[in-house]
Parts: structure tokens; sequence; C-alpha cells
């Protein structure tokens, strides 16, 4: 597979607003307990001084997706373009993935008691469109990506960030500009 | 086939944004930016993008109700005909009673800032003189002294920031509270810009700038009249000042005498040599912008420090200079046509000392309460008050989407339709554009606008009572949206018919540079550093420094409540919400408090105690805890219990009447032993 989707985001531009997490649930109208795409913020103690910095992931369209490797009915399937693909049709909630994803990205809906995750809105990429999330940030913080080699090559472009699991797991298909610290004048 | 409508977020928030929605068969499913504002650029916040949860929010309030006794959340079902008669009735019963309409009282405020929410102003309007809530909880100060410097509140178009080689971002929390400035500010730092963030805690914005200063709470304005009296000393004044400005002399002899250095580190907590530093920078460089926020004038000093601020930027030839100048808001979009009604001789209220102000009132006494677009049980001072006013009220009636903590006091409750079932036309106080608000579907329920209630309310008391109301009984919304556009409306926005607002959004047509020829509309036409006007309002002429409350012994904390980015005020857009406040504390003052992170401890003053989960926050000065502004469950005691109605110095000239000096209020923390946690 020569081609690979994925997401670049950048933590000195993201502020945190919980935008691409709400433009997800306004576009698919996900239940309450859905979240497939999700701001967290970055741990403090990985820098020297107070931060307040965040990340965005939604599901990381692996290289290695272990979901797809556990699923027992087989749901999943990985495009050509890299994009893995939840069918929701086979899926019969046996939550293996939930379980086996590092990145706790599908995520159980007890409402029709099947897994749901991020689609990449395959839609509206294959219309040449940008997804949801990527279209609605504000900041221009998230940016829709081929991961390769010169990618990866160019300065500032980090695997993974305080607080993520190991990339060597799955091998993500995310990378991050990594946050930057101005200079604090406290009263300390 | 699906179908777009335009619509504007009529939330009380800076960006006020341009919005498509989408309907298949007459159900919204999806709610886009309009690109076609170059201010906001087709994208939305996280809170508009819940719209559609809020519109089916099983939750949501869908047809007229009546509470027999209040807070027993015992509602019935009733028909609007006999909630309308209720009000009506009992409308004609207190005018006959009183000889006089005065004992009804309105109290509407920004729940949506629509202008055909004015309606209910105006039916009340109709009915003859009236008790009002006037002012604002939010901005009044600021609005006031930027009326004696400048001669009225105005501000240049936020876009220029991006102008900017030195941006100063002075209490302002954009990432949370304006996010679309924020690419506006990430170009201009992408262009060499220098952006400083002044704070009293790291904000999200502070931790994205090149600098963040962290001033003590209240002294901002000796900060700014520190830099002042620097550029003083340095030489570094603006040299046609002697053209354009009013009392340079008396304020130059002002800092030289009143003001020093050494102390004023030793109050603001910045560093003398930092002082110095920063006001030479900003007096070198060119463009330099501030943009003020509203947090810092929420003081009992609090007009005076952006006077300070203002006179700062005055000094260094700031004002005026595109890309720079000093930015805080402005109101010049807001010009809508009205109803034409008859000014009344109302019964005026501080909104922030409502429930004590109408305490006091007799002949008559209030009798009936209407709530609109408000929520003062989850927001307002002096809760102790309300209360007591609550008991005292015949009638309280409330228009609202949701049972809110205030709904809970209420015999009637009215429900409203949100901005994707009414007409409604909307502008900014912070950028220039003006647009439409269509309805995308039919009102949810039987919801109806505000508009529609004042009509048939109207209708009821003139079948009551001929000629009990001058306001119309009936109309169409949508031409009563548009001749909101007066001749006024229409020449700023550059439109030849009203109608031409339905195809776009429009941009009102102001010179980009506020203030750019100097061409102030003061007494004197100058900026003012001295004015009569504050003078004849009882204050120092000059932008002065005046101590705003400082923590006791009995009370060491400083409580702030900053906003939240999920959040407007009592406005949640959180699916689940929390039975507590979580309570941000310096790690210091856990281990001086024997305080775990996590552990439930009471915080609490004379007015109210209340139970909160303690977190930490690395940034947070050993006197400052804050509580974000999120809403909790109603059973839970809301934060506002806490406060008390401190006013700031500043408001009543242009804003209606004095602010809330909020970020004035104090309180003592202590451990729980297990059996006092209430969770």
């Amino acid at each position: 597979m020569n081609k690979q989707l994925g997401f670049l985001h950048n933590s000195e531009k993201c502020v945190g607003c919980r935008g691409c997490e709400m433009a997800c649930k306004n576009l698919y109208q996900t239940d309450i307990s859905q979240r497939w795409r999700q701001v967290f913020q970055i741990d403090e103690n990985a820098y020297p001084l107070p931060s307040r910095m965040f990340i965005s992931i939604g599901c990381n369209h692996c290289s290695e997706p272990q979901c797809m490797k556990v699923c027992p009915v087989g749901a999943y399937t990985k495009r050509d373009d890299g994009i893995v693909i939840h069918d929701d049709n086979r899926c019969i909630g046996c939550r293996l993935c939930v379980m086996a994803c590092p990145y706790g990205r599908p995520q159980f809906n007890s409402v029709i008691n099947i897994v749901q995750k991020c689609n990449l809105c395959y839609q509206r990429v294959d219309k040449g469109e940008k997804p949801a999330c990527v279209a609605s940030c504000v900041a221009g913080a998230l940016e829709l990506v081929q991961i390769n080699s010169s990618l990866d090559a160019k300065t500032g472009v980090l695997k993974t960030l305080p607080g993520l699991p190991s990339p060597s797991i799955t091998n993500p298909s995310i990378r991050f500009v990594g946050p930057k610290q101005g200079k604090q004048v406290r009263r300390d | 086939m699906p179908e777009k409508h335009y619509h504007v977020c009529p939330r009380n928030c800076y960006d006020t944004c341009s919005i498509i929605s989408t309907t298949v068969n007459g159900v919204l499913v999806s709610i886009e930016g309009n690109p076609a504002h170059d201010y906001t650029k087709g994208k939305l916040c996280p809170k508009a993008m819940n719209d559609i949860q809020k519109v089916y929010n099983p939750s949501r309030i869908r047809y007229p109700m009546r509470q027999r006794q209040r807070f027993s959340g015992n509602w019935e079902r009733m028909s609007w005909d006999e909630a309308l008669d209720m009000i009506a009735q009992k409308i004609i019963d207190s005018k006959k009673h009183d000889g006089n309409t005065l004992s009804l009282a309105l109290n509407k405020y920004s729940g949506n800032f629509g202008a055909l929410h004015n309606a209910m102003e105006w039916l009340f309007s109709g009915m003859g003189p009236t008790t009002r809530a006037v002012g604002s909880p939010c901005w009044s100060a600021g609005v006031d002294a930027q009326t004696y410097d400048f001669g009225k509140f105005f501000c240049s178009e936020p876009r220029e920031m991006g102008h900017a080689k030195l941006l100063w971002l002075w209490g302002v929390n954009p990432a949370w509270t304006a996010v679309h400035q924020m690419p506006i500010i990430f170009d201009a730092m992408d262009r060499g810009s220098k952006v400083i963030c002044f704070d009293t805690y790291l904000s999200d914005t502070a931790a994205r700038s090149h600098r963040f200063i962290q001033v003590k709470p209240g002294t901002d304005g000796l900060l700014a009249l520190a830099m002042c009296k620097v550029l003083c000393e340095e030489n570094l004044m603006d040299d046609k000042l002697y053209d354009y400005t009013l009392g340079l002399v008396e304020f130059i002899d002002y800092l030289t005498n009143s003001i020093d250095l050494t102390e004023a580190a030793e109050i603001t907590g910045v560093k003398a040599e930092i002082i110095r530093e920063l006001a030479i920078e900003y007096g070198q460089t060119c463009p330099a912008c501030i943009w003020v926020g509203f947090g810092l004038q929420r003081y009992t000093n609090g007009g005076q420090t952006l006077r300070a601020i203002d006179a700062l930027g005055a000094l260094a030839g700031h004002i005026g200079e595109k890309g720079g100048g000093v930015h805080y808001g402005h109101f010049e979009t807001w010009k809508f046509a009205g109803a034409g009604l008859p000014e009344q001789q109302n019964r005026q209220l501080n909104i922030n000392r409502f429930a004590r102000e109408a305490l006091a009132c007799d002949k008559p006494p209030l009798r009936v309460l209407w709530l609109s677009g408000r929520n003062p049980l989850a927001q307002d001072a002096d809760l102790k008050h309300w209360h007591r006013l609550i008991q005292q009220l015949e009638l309280i009636v409330i228009n609202d989407l949701f049972l809110t903590k205030s709904a809970q006091a209420a015999d009637i409750f009215l429900p409203a339709t949100t901005h994707y079932e009414h007409w409604d036309l909307n502008s900014s106080y912070w950028h220039y554009w003006v647009g439409i608000n269509e309805p995308a579907i039919n009102p949810v329920g039987e919801a109806k606008s505000d508009l529609e209630i004042a009509w048939n309310l109207s209708a009821k008391l003139n079948r009551f009572e001929k000629g009990s109301c001058s306001f119309p009984t009936s109309g169409s919304e949508r031409e009563t949206a548009l001749k909101q556009l007066g001749p006024d409306m229409l020449r700023m926005l550059g439109l030849n018919t009203p109608e031409e607002i339905l195809d776009r959004p429009i941009k009102a047509k102001f010179p980009p540079t506020a203030w750019e020829n100097h061409e102030f509309v003061t007494p004197s036409k100058r900026y003012e550093f001295q004015s009569s006007r504050a003078l004849a309002a009882g204050l120092p002429a000059l932008p002065v420094f005046e101590p705003a409350l400082l923590p006791s012994k009995e009370t060491p904390l400083r409580l702030l409540t900053p906003h939240h980015s999920m959040m407007i005020n009592s406005q949640s857009y959180q699916d689940a919400l929390s039975d507590y406040y979580d309570l941000y504390i310096n790690p210091r003052l856990l281990e001086n408090y024997g305080l775990k992170i996590g552990e439930t401890a009471e915080i609490w003053n004379e007015y109210a105690s209340l139970q909160v989960k303690v977190k930490v926050d690395m940034s947070l000065p050993e006197d400052v805890v804050i509580i974000y502004q999120q809403a909790i469950e109603q059973r839970a005691q809301a934060r506002n219990a806490l406060l008390n109605s401190n006013l700031s110095d500043m408001g009543d000239v242009a804003a209606g009447g004095k602010g809330l000096a909020i970020n004035e209020t104090f309180v003592s923390l202590r451990k729980l032993t297990p059996s006092e946690r209430s969770f």
C-alpha cells in the first residue's frame, strides 16, 4: 500500500475549543456517549512550565490496525487510501476492537449495541471535500495529509507526544507539530 | 430535497457567527458556518455545533405550563389561551389596584441577542410605565470609560489586529471566548508579530502567546499608569498629542506626582524593570494594538482600569493608528428601528441589584415579574434578596427553552423558539456584520417566538380592556425583522432596501480603523485624558488608580469565575452535567490546607457555602482560586450564591447602569471530614 491518508495536528495552533469534536457530532448526530473525535489536554508535567496544550484524536487509520486484526466478523476493512472503515451492519458488538485499540477510538454505543468509530468522512473525501473535523477547525490546527517519508522528514513533525501510547503498536497515521512555550512572568 | 437557510448565532458572544442550516422534510439535520462572512469564515464553535441537540432535546419544554407551588416541580400543561388569560388578568387587576402599571416588571438580558427579542420590551412599553432591569452584568464600566475618553464606544474592525507588530491581549481569552480571532492572531504571529498576554491566570490564550505577564487582580489600571509614566520619562509620547488631546499636562502631572514605579511593581506583582521594558517596547513599536477583555473591568475600579489603558494607547500615539488602537467592543451596528412606541417613564432598577432594589420599591410594590433571556437564580448576586423578592411577587412568568434554575421559581412557563424557528436580525458587538435569521423549521411543539408571545398577550390585554396595550396584536415576523433596518442602518450597511439583507449577511461600511483621523466625539472633540463628563458623573476627571477590594483575613481567597469554552453564562452545551464544581487552586494551597487532588472541600463566605472538588492549576497565585463558568445539575447549589452585588465604578452614562464587580468575590477554603462531604 503506497497511499496512507492521515491527520497532521498542530498543538501550537489548537486552542482546545473542541470544535472538531462537535463538528463530527453535528454531522453524524451521534449518541451522547460517542466521541469519535476527542480533544485531550497534554500532560502538563511533560513540560517545564504550566501549559495549556491539547491534542485532537479521531481514528488514526493505523497502518497496522489492531481493531481490524481482532475483529471476528470482518467488520473492518482498510481502503487503498489507508482509511480504516468500520461496517456497522457487520458489527456484532463484541467489543474486542474497543479493547484492542490503544487510543480508545472504537466506541461501544449501548443504544444500538454495536461499536462505532470515525470513518474519516470517506463519503466527503471521495467527493474531494475535507472531513468535517478538518473543515471546522477555526484555528487551522488539523489537516488531512498523506502520511509518507517526506512528511516525516520535515522539521518539527513528530510521531508522538507525551502521554500517547507508543506508535510502534499500530503505526498510527497521525503526526504532530509539537507545542512551543512562551516566556511566563508569573507571580511565584 | 435538502433545503438551506441562513441563521445568525444569537448568543452573547463576540463572534456572532453566520450559520447555514440544512433541513430535510422540515427536520433540521446539520448546520455549518457561512463562508461568505469574512470574520467567521464558514467555521463555527462547539457551542453552535450542538444546536441540533438543543433544538430537539427531550428536556426542551414544548408546551406552556403552570406550577401550582413554586419550587415544587409539579408542573401542569396548559394551553396558550389559559396561560395568556392568567397573565393578562393579573396585569389588568394589578393596574386597577394600583392605578398604574409600575408593579409590572421585566427583567430581560442576553439569552438571545436578536433584535426581535426586544419584543418583550415593546410589549411592556405598550402597557405604560413599568419597572425594568437596566444596564448590563457585563461590560458597563468599560463602555463608560471609552465613552469618556473617545466620546463613544467604538473599536476597529477586528481583522485589523492582524496588522499589529505588537499585540497585547489584556485580560482577554479569545481561545475560549472569541475563537475566530485566534487565526487572525496566529497569522500575525506567523508574520513575525509579537503577542503578549496580560492576565491573572495562565489562560489558553496566554499559553499560546510569546509572553505571559501575570498581574494581580484589580491592579491592571495601575500597571497601565506606571507604563504611562515610563513613556513620559523615556520621551516616547506621540509628539502631536497637543493637537488632538485634552488634559495632557494635567495627566502628566498626575503621573509625575502620584505614580511610583517601585510602588506600582509591589501592587501589581510585575517587576519595575519589566514594566519599563514593556512600556518601552510598546512606545517604540508601530503599529501596536491592545485588546482589552471584559474581565478586568469587573471590579470596583474597572472603569478607571479601562481609562488608564486607553490613556496608555493615546500617550504612545497608537489611537487611530492602522493596526493599533485599544479594542474593547462597539455598539454601532445595533441601531435597530424598534417598534415606534413612546418612551415611558419607567422605574429603572440596576440589573445587577435588581432584587435588592425591587424589594425597596413601594407605591406600588412589584407584583408581576417577567423573566426573558435571563437566569438570575443561577447567575445573579444577592440570592437572599432574590428569594425574598420571589416570596413577595404575585406572579412570575418566564419564557425560555428549558426548565432553568430560575424557572423553578416561576408560576407560568412559556416555551420559546430557537433561532432555527423564528425570524430575527442580529448584530455583533465585535465585528461589523449584520445578518438576517430565517426560520428553517416549524416551532418545536407549541413554542412561540418572543414577538408572537408579545402580540398574543397584547391581543388578550386589549380584549380584556380596550386600549390597555398599544403594542400591535398581530403582524408578520419577517416584516418586523426587516423593519428593524431603518434609514440609519440601511445607510450604514450600504443597502437600498431592507430586503437585500435576505440574500446574505452584510458588513457595515465603517472605515476599518477606529478614530483614524483623530476625530473624536467627546465634548471637546479631542481625546480626553481629562473628562468633564466624568467629573460631572462624580468621578475623577483623569484616569487614576483606585485600589480594588482586597481579600480579608476571614476570606483570604479571591474567587474568579472566567468563561468556559463550552459555556456562555448559564447556557450549557455539555451533554452530561456534573453535580459539583471543580475548584482550581495553587499546589501550595493544596498542601497548606492538607487537601488532596479530587478531594471534596468547602468554600464559603458570609453569603453562602459551597462544596467543590479540588483541582490543581500550577499557574495560579496563592490568593486566587478559580471556578470556571460551568452549568451544573439543578439540584446542586449554584456558585452565584457566593456573590454580593458590589458595583463597578462606571456604567451610568452610556451603559444604562453600573456593572457587577464580580471579580471581587472572596471566599475561605476548608477541608471537610468524610461525614461532612456530600459527594
